[in-house]
């Protein structure tokens, strides 16, 4: 299977898929909600649409550094290791209400996990 | 930062709007949120930040066009005005009748034939400068002019203006249409749920028209909230597009009480706020018929915001709520 993680999970239609789930799930989480509050809707909906491409391993424009900075007001008000828990738990279960096979969430959780660093700052 | 020739020097993260108002230069603009598009300019040189194309036509991106008050100076080196002739149009004033005390509703005769939707908006601009968006509730294929419904506001300029010395045969420049806000529908059958304050109706009842006259099938829910009976401007009319319409159905709401002579219509017309109303009776309806609900919120900003996001939660689909927040930035600053 040479395809890229990015095709095999259906490319830019899973990610139209999986946004309005993901985001709803966050921002019902009252432990996290209070991060996606403050910007407009259309703004949220675009940034979760860009880290829904980067986590299904499509083309981003993003680099570990861009992660870090555009975290780094959000660790300022207090972002930690259980916010980027309650995150990661909610993709999951995104996929997994999608159907996704097991496997495909496996490698889509490894991309999250991997910027754990830069997003708290680390 | 090079603005028409001239040299500016703007402060740390200020909008090029900004910094052409601190240093004096005369700029169009309304709003300053981004929506209204009055202060559009042009690129000559520098960097433009997406957020400040949001909402534009692909030509007006393809020229370099920008939203002043969206952009940071910082990654702009030279910019300038965009020829006026480009951004107005002319129409000439053909009837101003009033609804009440404070809502009038203008009938505008472009000059040359213009294309749009009911529900998207006009920027006008007044002979003072004065610019403001004002929806259309109009529908292109049943009315001959331009309607526009005006509500008159304690400090506005514009809406006293219009109110006061704006007269039957006067010209005026206008901007537009622009906005997404409009009814388009991928099938007749989805159900409309169109929740308006105040004026927030005039776009509302125009994307109404263009439904029914489209012989749209789904139910369509139309929640209009004043603060009091006379707000409800568009009552008899909504009234008999509800008798004539069986999958149309009229939701008036007031915040204040009825007084006692406007008591025989208090079964129609419930007390509260016109989009707690439509949230409860959403919450009430099925899921599935949420996630397929198209969604129009029209008015006071802090209410289509909030209505924005709790029915966004409550499973209607983002891409299905269409919003257009009536922003009244310049009102704030004066004392009410």
């Amino acid at each position: 299977m040479n395809d890229t993680l990015f095709e095999r999970i259906g490319g830019e239609a899973a990610v139209n898929a999986a946004v309005d789930i993901f985001y709803r799930k966050v921002l019902s989480d009252d432990s996290i909600s209070q991060f996606f509050e403050d910007t407009d809707m259309d703004e949220q909906i675009t940034k979760q649409k860009s880290f829904l491409t980067m986590a299904f391993g499509g083309p981003n424009k993003y680099t570990g550094a861009d992660m870090r900075k555009a975290h780094a007001p959000l660790v300022e008000k207090g972002l930690n290791e259980a916010h980027f828990g309650a995150v990661a738990g909610h993709l999951q279960a995104t996929l997994e209400e999608l159907g996704v096979a097991t496997k495909l969430v496996n490698e889509v959780m490894a991309i999250a996990a991997s910027t754990h660093d830069d997003v708290l700052g680390l | 930062m090079i603005f028409a020739e001239k040299k500016l020097t703007p402060l740390d993260g200020e909008s090029v709007l900004d910094c052409l108002l601190r240093h004096a230069v005369p700029v169009d603009h309304s709003c300053k949120s981004g929506n209204c598009q009055s202060c559009l300019l042009k690129l000559s040189s520098g960097k433009i930040d997406p957020g400040a194309q949001k909402g534009l036509k692909p030509t007006a991106i393809k020229q370099g066009f920008f939203l002043a008050c969206q952009q940071p100076c910082e990654l702009i080196e030279a910019a300038s005005f965009i020829d006026a002739e480009l951004i107005f149009s002319h129409a000439r004033l053909v009837d101003k009748q009033f609804f009440n005390d404070e809502t009038c509703r203008l009938l505008l005769e472009p000059v040359s034939p213009t294309y749009y939707h009911a529900g998207q908006f006009i920027n006008l601009k007044n002979p003072h400068g004065v610019i403001r968006s004002y929806s259309i509730a109009s529908l292109p294929s049943n009315d001959r002019f331009l309607e526009l419904h005006v509500h008159k506001k304690s400090n506005g300029i514009m809406s006293h203006w219009i109110f006061d010395e704006f007269k039957v045969g006067d010209r005026i420049d206008f901007q537009g249409p622009i906005g997404e806000c409009f009814y388009t529908c991928l099938s007749i059958e989805q159900p409309l749920i169109l929740i308006g304050t105040s004026t927030g109706a005039a776009p509302l009842i125009g994307i109404l028209k263009d439904a029914l006259h489209s012989e749209h099938q789904g139910s369509i829910i139309f929640y209009h909230g004043a603060r009091n009976f006379e707000g409800l401007y568009l009552h008899e009319l909504l009234l008999e597009l509800e008798n004539s319409h069986s999958n149309f159905c009229y939701r008036p709401s007031i915040t204040e009480e009825l007084t006692s002579s406007e008591n025989e219509h208090s079964g129609k017309i419930k007390t509260g706020r016109c989009n707690e109303i439509a949230l409860q009776e959403m919450a009430l309806s099925n899921t599935s018929t949420i996630a397929n609900t198209l969604l129009f919120l029209c008015g006071n900003p802090e209410m289509v915001n909030m209505t924005r996001k709790r029915a966004f939660l409550a499973g209607v689909a983002s891409k299905n709520i269409y919003i257009d927040p009536f922003e009244y930035k310049d009102l704030r600053q004066a004392a009410r």
